[in-house]
């Protein structure tokens, strides 16, 4: 009681838009901008206009602290994704100061936290009324009585065209798991952005195409009469080694065809991606997977494959040893172990440089 | 059956079961390092299940390892191959990683005639319950940075280790 009296007087003493003002002290605006990658930017721009130096909590500022839109789709709530955290009182460094006349301007994207996948017209306020800054229900109204905890903006509007697949290959796949966020049986969570979800779509399209390709190099071919494309990742055949890969490869475009893949955009560390094997068909991208091309080597379709081994329900890979050096010096001295290899799979099939 | 057949069996037995610890040592088809793994032989589930992987560098220089896929950087791959007494193998429910090229940070320098060892959990990887199974190292790709920079590679192919889980 002693805390939660004494967080209560640090609001009193400290917020910004206190109860004895007669109009808002700060100024809110919110500009919506639509870019062609299906991203939306929103512009938000806190003024003082009140006579003396105003303070804002920090995190009423910052996306990526809390859930400062209000946004709706042809009239519905549209769910907030980003983090809730639960926060100590606010102390003197956690607040913003903003003296006579000046603002604060930040640029936010949005579709990262709100899912705006769908097409209709979305309405956009900032809002912070209904951050949860009280933790029951009666210091909330006492705050709300005496106008502490709201701070409101003009609302912006955009229509969305919603996202399209472009091959619309996967049609009739099932979903993963009860997510609204789906493209055509492909599912995304962490938070992907418009931008990310097409171009994950985009990737999986590629690394079906390669895909594709490196079934038709087996189905063509046997372990009598392998080629050095085979020769070079798996290395000596045998007709079960051979017919492995082949299973493998089966498996690999079976579950871009017809599983219920889901791409995890929350992962920010250096890694390409990673997944639990014993967890399908879940994806988890990350860095280097956004700074690669589409197509060749360590690509991001050559990624999608090599992860998509690993699910023991699809090749049961394993990480044996990292690169093209690596992979081609396995299928010499171990190719079995080469048929257990991610990288080896991923190789083959984006066959960078180009092998007969 | 033949009574002297059966002591010597009964004797042999008995050695084994008196071991407290098994250990699986590498045969070194190499120069640079030898793994070994090793476990109590009976553990309890409740306590986690602990398994202790040593390298040693038994060559006469200094040399970096790449912890890449094994043992000494946790559970970032499948590293033991595990199976219970039906001869069913476990699940691995950790993660795999693709990473890009190696740091600084990713090798481990280990001296001459030293080692590095590590204790796991498999618990934190692997579904164990009441049981006897059989342990073994995964054959991961080890590579080895020598002192004038040259790169070599190694496979630790390792006897497996018998464990029993109580409840």
């Amino acid at each position: 009681m002693k805390f939660s009296s004494k967080f209560l007087l640090s609001i009193f003493a400290t917020l910004a838009f206190s109860a004895n003002a007669i109009k808002p002290a700060l100024d809110v605006n919110v500009d919506v901008e639509t870019l062609t990658n299906g991203d939306v930017n929103a512009t938000l721009t806190i003024t003082n206009n009140h006579k003396g130096q105003q303070k804002v909590l920090s995190w009423y500022t910052d996306l990526a602290e809390e859930h400062i839109f209000h946004i709706t789709r042809d009239g519905v709530e549209v769910q907030y994704m980003g983090p809730h955290y639960k926060r100590p009182a606010p102390t003197e460094n956690d607040y913003i100061k903003l003296k006579s006349g000046q603002s604060l301007t930040k640029t936010f994207e949005l579709t990262a936290n709100y899912d705006m996948s769908e097409a209709g017209q979305y309405d956009i306020t900032y809002d912070v009324k209904s951050l949860h800054l009280y933790s029951n229900p009666g210091q909330l109204k006492k705050a709300e009585r005496l106008n502490l905890a709201s701070l409101t903006s003009n609302t912006a509007s955009v229509y969305l065209e919603g996202l399209l697949t472009k091959g619309g290959t996967n049609k009739g796949k099932p979903d993963g798991g009860g997510s609204s966020d789906c493209i055509d049986g492909t599912c995304f969570t962490g938070r992907c952005s418009n931008s990310q979800q097409t171009e994950i779509i985009s990737a999986l399209a590629a690394a079906d195409s390669i895909a594709n390709n490196a079934v038709s190099y087996l189905n063509s071919h046997s372990a009598s009469n392998v080629t050095t494309r085979y020769t070079t990742w798996f290395g000596n055949a045998t007709s079960a080694r051979f017919n492995t890969a082949k299973a493998n490869f089966e498996a690999i475009d079976d579950a871009i065809d017809n599983q219920p893949v889901t791409f995890d955009c929350s992962c920010k560390k250096t890694y390409f991606a990673y997944v639990y094997p014993s967890q399908p068909y879940k994806v988890y991208l990350c860095r280097a997977f956004w700074n690669a091309n589409e197509l060749g080597t360590d690509s991001r379709a050559g990624t999608i494959i090599h992860e998509l081994s690993h699910f023991n329900v699809v090749a049961g890979t394993d990480d044996v040893v990292y690169g093209q050096s690596g992979a081609k010096s396995l299928a010499i001295s171990d190719p079995d172990q080469a048929l257990n290899n991610a990288d080896s799979h991923e190789y083959f099939a984006e066959n960078t440089p180009n092998l007969n | 059956m033949d009574e002297r057949f059966k002591a010597y069996w009964f004797t042999g037995l008995i050695v084994i079961l008196s071991f407290i610890t098994f250990i699986a040592m590498s045969t070194p088809t190499h120069r640079y390092l030898q793994c070994e793994i090793f476990a109590e032989h009976h553990q309890q589930n409740s306590h986690g299940i602990m398994l202790t992987y040593k390298v040693t560098n038994t060559s006469a220089q200094s040399l970096k390892l790449l912890s890449w896929y094994t043992p000494l950087e946790g559970f970032m791959s499948n590293l033991f191959e595990i199976t219970d007494s039906q001869g069913k193998q476990l699940a691995y429910q950790g993660p795999m990683f693709k990473r890009v090229q190696p740091l600084e940070e990713d090798f481990i320098v280990i001296e001459a005639n030293n080692s590095r060892s590590i204790t796991l959990n498999l618990l934190d990887a692997y579904s164990l319950t009441a049981g006897h199974y059989q342990i073994s190292l995964r054959p991961k790709v080890m590579q080895i940075e020598l002192a004038q920079g040259s790169i070599s590679k190694q496979q630790c192919l390792l006897p497996s280790i018998n464990i029993t889980v109580d409840a």
